[in-house]
């Protein structure tokens, strides 16, 4: 089957200081199929990384669900949508890395629990820091790199299991023009028949370069509407 | 009563486990009455995210529930005889509340036994996506509460009752029982030897019945297991009369001490432990390792799940059961060797 990803009616709401509630997401319906490339845009504290996480299931909605490949996973309860979240590669706006721990160690994470050898462990996370040019960087702590370089080591982490769907929230924030060139050339080239990527960005380079955007979407007052 | 820290931790940890329960409860209703995995309403999408709470709640409530039994067990066997007077074992103990805490360790294994067939049935439930046990397992929930509140009730009205001040026969009087001596050697009129030869010929039918549960490779193994189930429930009681009336000799080197107490006493090993450990093992893992396959029957999905869960109750019944026989096997072997007799 296909890989297709559906937000039916999806709403969120938070509640507030005072008791009364806030809808931070309304009614949102969108449908994402294999091979897709998909951007959402809007004004800051749109909502835009709230419905990532919905996505990545890492939140669950106040109302509506999220299928994938039919199944109702943001329904599911917390094991199984557990094992779903091994196919989501997330970049989160914030990098999220050890300090402690080298960038090799860093992008190694996420492959420990899937039980591969050391050896592949070591392979895949060099072929991923080699595919953002960070390669170099591998023995470094993370303390010492830029905000840019953190970046594509996020970016790295995230697609190191390869993950079937890929959800980036803003990952050009902190890229100069080639770094931010490279990424989204790199995020155009993921999308592969068997992949869906998402990406929120307010960077216009993402639909200018054109090789990225199949669909674009913009999160305005809650609301998620396909632009043309 | 007795404001024993041992007696004040079993009361908070009963109210706290109680109070867990009650909101897991509060929750199931809402479950049994409103429940529509269909829809994606908020009201349901609510519902599910307090399922998930009320199954964390639920769970913790059993654990305290489990940790405040081995306290007041461990109160009754270990602590209280120091301070009833005449009590040598956990029969003064009892004498003391006039059997209210038998009472409540009786409701109480009960409890306990409803809680872990609902754990069993969450675990099952859990195995899939969408979780089609759910209003099922609410139910058993539901059902848990009037036994856990008059467990909870009697509990405290047996601590309540404790008289500190008033002598107990203890288990001397359990030489009272018996007129003479032929009448110490049976049990309802049925010579002792009967009912060890019973005991003996049910174990090896209820180990014959896990190891069929173990190897069946039926897609449901109702037989076998429903076989387990049926032969536990007569084994215990009997398993138990044996083991008090027959075998407790072994270990106390006495004719005739027909108390299961005694065996807790540091005296003797606190035998009674691991003794009466096995036989509430056997009491659980007899009954679910049928009941997990039949709550699954109606789920074709849920089955193989039910069926691994059943085959674990069979392997841990029958390592219990071959536990507890060595267990009581042993020591009367060794005594007859040593001796040349048996003991009564």
């Amino acid at each position: 089957m296909s890989l297709s990803l559906v937000c039916q009616n999806v709403s969120l709401y938070r509640r507030r200081a005072d008791g009364s509630e806030r809808a931070i997401l309304k009614h949102v319906d969108a449908t994402l199929n294999a091979g897709e490339g998909a951007m959402i845009s809007g004004k800051t504290g749109a909502g835009k990384s709230t419905l990532l996480q919905l996505l990545a299931g890492l939140l669950r909605p106040s109302q509506g669900q999220i299928t994938a490949n039919g199944q109702p996973v943001s329904r599911w309860n917390t094991v199984h949508r557990d094992i779903w979240r091994r196919q989501v590669g997330i970049v989160f706006q914030h990098p999220h890395l050890i300090d402690e721990f080298t960038v090799l160690e860093n992008v190694i994470l996420p492959l420990i629990p899937r039980g591969t050898s050391l050896t592949q462990l070591r392979e895949l996370a060099w072929q991923a820091l080699d595919t953002f040019g960070i390669s170099h960087l591998a023995k470094q702590k993370v303390l010492s790199l830029s905000g840019g370089e953190q970046q594509r080591v996020s970016i790295a982490r995230a697609i190191v299991s390869r993950p079937a769907i890929l959800i980036a929230d803003e990952p050009t924030a902190h890229q100069d023009d080639d770094g931010t060139a490279l990424i989204i050339e790199k995020f155009a080239g993921w999308k592969l028949p068997h992949t869906i990527v998402i990406v929120a960005a307010h960077d216009p380079r993402w639909t200018q370069y054109g090789k990225f955007a199949d669909r674009h979407f913009l999160l305005e007052n809650g609301r998620l509407r396909e632009l043309q | 009563m007795i404001w024993h820290p041992l007696l004040i931790a079993v009361i908070v940890g009963d109210l706290l486990s109680l109070l867990l329960w009650l909101g897991a409860a509060a929750t199931a209703i809402q479950i049994v009455t409103q429940w529509v995995p269909q829809s994606a309403k908020r009201e349901q999408i609510q519902l599910e995210r307090r399922a998930e709470t009320a199954r964390l709640s639920a769970k913790f409530s059993l654990a305290v529930f489990f940790l405040s039994t081995a306290l007041l067990i461990i109160a009754i066997t270990n602590v209280l005889p120091a301070i009833v007077p005449g009590a040598m074992c956990g029969t003064g103990v009892l004498q003391a509340t006039d059997g209210l805490l038998g009472r409540a360790l009786m409701v109480r294994f009960f409890v306990f036994f409803i809680m872990t067939l609902w754990l069993t049935y969450e675990k099952l439930n859990l195995s899939r996506p969408d979780a089609p046990l759910t209003t099922y397992n609410a139910r058993v929930l539901l059902l848990v509460l009037p036994f856990f509140l008059l467990a909870v009730i009697t509990t405290f009205r047996g601590i309540l009752r404790i008289d500190s001040h008033q002598p107990v026969d203890c288990c001397a009087m359990v030489y009272d029982q018996f007129g003479s001596l032929a009448a110490a050697r049976q049990i309802a009129g049925i010579p002792n030897t009967f009912w060890v030869w019973t005991f003996w010929m049910l174990t090896a039918l209820m180990l014959s019945c896990a190891v069929w549960s173990l190897r069946t490779n039926r897609t449901k193994g109702e037989k076998a297991t429903g076989s387990l189930a049926v032969i536990t429930v007569i084994w215990v009681p009997i398993a138990a009369i044996t083991l008090v009336r027959v075998y407790a000799a072994y270990f106390y080197q006495v004719l005739h001490h027909h108390c299961p107490w005694c065996l807790f006493l540091s005296e003797h090993k606190f035998v009674g432990v691991p003794l009466f450990g096995a036989l509430i093992i056997i009491t659980l893992e007899g009954p679910i390792s049928y009941l997990a396959v039949k709550a699954a029957a109606s789920y074709p999905d849920l089955l193989p799940t039910a069926r691994r869960r059943s085959r674990l109750a069979a392997l841990r019944l029958f390592l219990a059961a071959v536990g507890y026989t060595g267990m009581v096997a042993l020591p009367a072997i060794y005594w007859r060797l040593l001796y040349g007799v048996w003991l009564g």
